[in-house]
């Protein structure tokens, strides 16, 4: 199953379950969602529950907040995260904060998801990551989607849960292919043991975790080590328990990422590391991740902004020797 | 000698007008002292010597205009100590003189103090070089270690867990006792490390612990296993049967398993589901019945093959058999001596064994276990991989069997 396939199999599912679930946005509908996530799912539930909307996100955001009062399980897709900062007021002020403020008489059991990141040569405005401010914010989920698996469960976790959640996708996962597992219970916020290792920790997310897994072999090669692979899955909250076990195993921990260094957010889990795991690391952590500059359009000049499996082989391996791994 | 220079006291300055001398040539002046003043395009500043010395020349007249940093007075500093302390280099621009405003007291201390460079850096550089891990410090502090002497022995940049844990392995156990813990894979945290220990303690500890000693397996035995592992992934099943035993007790020039071997070939060539074997996802049938045979001797254990057992006579037979042997005790096989079955045979009944079940050799379809001679019948276990043999085709094959074993024709040489 593709990975843009388990997202529709989970709406579907849960569509066709719960008569309360709507999804809307930008082509969602006629077209079928312009990552075909929403495809033929007009036909099945019509146009009151997949619903067409104009070029205008904060509206989109704003309605789907106004549904989730009103006693819907909206989901909203926003075409790509590029485009959600202009709805990061309804985002931030209104689908974070009115159960907090309503002292939890409201709530917003709702989704907005939408896919980010570097694609092919889609230049600086539409290659942007915006984890990192989602996650600032109290009161949002924050769930990163890897793993076909994953995508399938966590979808529809996130649809029927009360909470509001940001579901993030990336743009070149779409035909990712995996199995998905549809007996198993997974808990979205338990992060993913993606390869089992005993001396590097790499903790990824989201296209990242794929890159690290094309590395890996020749970084322990190189090393004469094992790394163990971690996709973080869920955000904000994170599963720092599993995090801890595998740091406390292997005392090394790098922290991969697409998005600039600069304020990103793998600088949150190597800051928890120097906090809680200070005594068990036996190297400074190391972060790789995009250059501080927006994302040029020059394929050549794109893939030198941010990790790619050569340079991640090649930043970890000479981090490994100079810290003696 | 210390030039001093008309000093740049603003952006758009190119020159500046000497208004008035403060010293006269020949005059000691102190470092600070104001020696003259000098008109920018918006003010009159004071121009201050930064150093201590005699007067030597004086360049300009009041009244003179005077481009920015061409030098208006010269001081000699060669009675002063101080010419040595400022090592900047002596260019006019690095040299522009401290101006003050004239209104104001000079506020900045313009003083330079010798900088007592290399002590500092020395110290700085020592502890640049002392990193220790917070993994290698926390197990440091658990031992007791004094990482200083860790970092000055190993002469590296930072200490990691693993410098400490051989510091800690060298400096408590005896080379003899190392190389013990080595062998038997053990962890040196498990000793009490306050003391150096010796390849004796080392020992009682081994065995008040019953330490096992790990062995590395031999290639032979790690194909051995990769071998039985993939045969027990296998979809086998059993038939049990006994068959007449007096042909085989008339005719004992030869063992049982050699006349087996010739009874086997002969009714695999009806049957050619026994002489197929899977490989590659490929079903492999062949022409002649090759039959791999379990030969064993101390520890190890091979499945040669007679290969085209079907045209083989029972003289032949029996002489590759004692071929296998020879080899077996000169550890002489080839990989070509192991290919080519699609059946096998294992014989323990020669010692004693009644019954029992074999594994299936590599790809071969089906093996037969041979037991012992018990009240005239010898039993045959029938493992046969149902990828390859149905159950019916295995019952109608042991009925050849078995019907082979009563035929005296087959006894003849």
């Amino acid at each position: 199953m593709l990975y843009r396939e388990a997202l529709n199999k989970a709406l579907d599912e849960v569509m066709s379950a719960d008569d309360s679930v709507v999804t809307l946005g930008e082509d969602v509908g006629l077209y079928g969602g312009s990552f075909r996530v929403t495809e033929g799912l007009v036909e099945k539930y019509g146009e009151k529950r997949v619903i067409d909307t104009p070029i205008a996100e904060l509206s989109i955001v704003g309605n789907a907040v106004g549904m989730a009062i009103g006693g819907l399980r909206p989901v909203a897709e926003i075409m790509t995260g590029n485009f959600s900062l202009l709805a990061f007021d309804q985002i931030i002020n209104h689908m974070a904060k009115l159960h907090y403020m309503s002292n939890g008489k409201i709530i917003l059991p709702m989704v907005v998801r939408f896919p980010q990141g570097v694609s092919r040569q889609l230049a600086a405005q539409h290659s942007e990551s915006y984890e990192q401010m989602l996650c600032a914010v109290p009161g949002l989920r924050v769930l990163s989607v890897n793993d076909v698996n994953y995508a399938y469960h966590a979808l529809k976790y996130a649809i029927l849960s009360d909470d509001p959640v940001v579901f993030i996708e990336h743009e070149l996962l779409y035909n990712k292919k995996g199995e998905v597992d549809f007996e198993q219970k997974l808990n979205p916020f338990e992060a993913r043991i993606a390869k089992e290792g005993s001396d590097i920790t790499i903790v990824s997310y989201l296209k990242m975790v794929d890159d690290v897994m094309l590395a890996v072999p020749e970084i322990e090669k190189a090393l004469g080590c094992s790394c163990e692979v971690i996709d973080l899955c869920s955000l904000n909250p994170v599963d720092y328990e599993t995090l801890k076990k595998s740091i406390e195993k292997t005392s090394r921990l790098v922290m991969v990422e697409e998005d600039h260094k600069t304020g990103g957010y793998g600088g949150q889990i190597v800051s928890w590391a120097a906090e809680e795991m200070f005594y068990a690391l036996d190297a400074p952590s190391l972060r790789l991740a995009g250059e501080d500059v927006p994302i040029p359009y020059n394929r050549g000049l794109e893939l030198a902004s941010i990790p790619t499996p050569e340079s991640i082989t090649r930043d970890i391996v000479a981090w490994g020797k100079k810290n003696d791994v | 000698m210390y030039e001093i220079v008309m000093p740049q006291l603003s952006d758009s300055m190119d020159e500046g007008k000497l208004i008035s001398w403060k010293v006269k040539e020949g005059q000691k002046v102190n470092v600070g002292d104001v020696i003259a003043e000098v008109e920018s395009d918006k003010a009159i500043m004071e121009v201050q010597s930064f150093k201590s010395g005699v007067v030597a020349e004086i360049r300009a007249k009041e009244g003179d205009v005077i481009p920015v940093g061409e030098v208006i007075a010269r001081i000699s500093t060669s009675e002063s100590k101080n010419e040595k302390v400022v090592k900047t280099p002596e260019t006019a621009v690095v040299e522009t003189p401290v101006i003050k405003q004239t209104v104001s007291k000079p506020t900045v201390e313009t003083k330079q103090e010798p900088i007592p460079k290399t002590p500092v850096v020395k110290h700085l550089q020592k502890k640049e070089t002392g990193g220790i891990s917070p993994k290698a410090r926390a197990k440091a502090a658990q031992y007791g270690v004094d990482t200083q002497r860790v970092l000055d022995k190993t002469a590296k940049d930072a200490l990691h867990v693993k410098d400490v844990e051989a510091y800690l392995q060298e400096h408590y156990f005896t080379p003899k006792a190392l190389r013990l813990l080595d062998k038997y894979g053990l962890d040196f945290a498990s000793f009490t490390l306050d003391h150096k220990i010796d390849e004796a303690e080392v020992q009682a500890f081994i065995e008040k612990n019953e330490t096992p000693l790990p062995q590395p397996l031999s290639q032979m035995q790690k194909a051995i296993i990769a071998n039985v592992t993939a045969s027990a992934q296998k979809p086998v099943y059993r038939l049990y049967e006994h068959i007449d035993a007096k042909l085989f007790v008339e005719h004992d020039r030869y063992s049982i398993t050699v006349w087996l071997i010739k009874i086997l070939a002969k009714v695999m060539m009806r049957h050619e589901a026994f002489r197929s074997r899977l490989q590659n996802d490929a079903l492999l049938v062949s022409p002649n019945a090759s039959i791999a045979v379990a030969v064993a001797e101390s520890q190890n254990l091979y499945m040669p093959v007679v290969k085209d057992a079907n045209k083989r006579s029972i003289a032949e037979i029996a002489k590759e058999l004692e071929n296998f042997k020879t080899k077996l005790k000169e550890n002489s096989f080839t990989a070509a001596d192991m290919q080519g079955s699609s059946f096998g045979i294992s014989n323990l009944g020669m010692l004693g064994v009644e019954s029992f079940d074999a594994m299936i050799n590599k790809n071969d379809s089906g093996i037969v276990a041979v037991g012992s001679l018990q009240e005239g019948k010898i039993s045959l276990t029938l493992s046969a991989d149902h990828r390859l043999v149905n159950g019916y085709e295995a019952a109608l094959f042991m009925q050849d069997v078995k019907k082979e074993a009563k035929n005296p024709l087959q006894f003849k040489d």
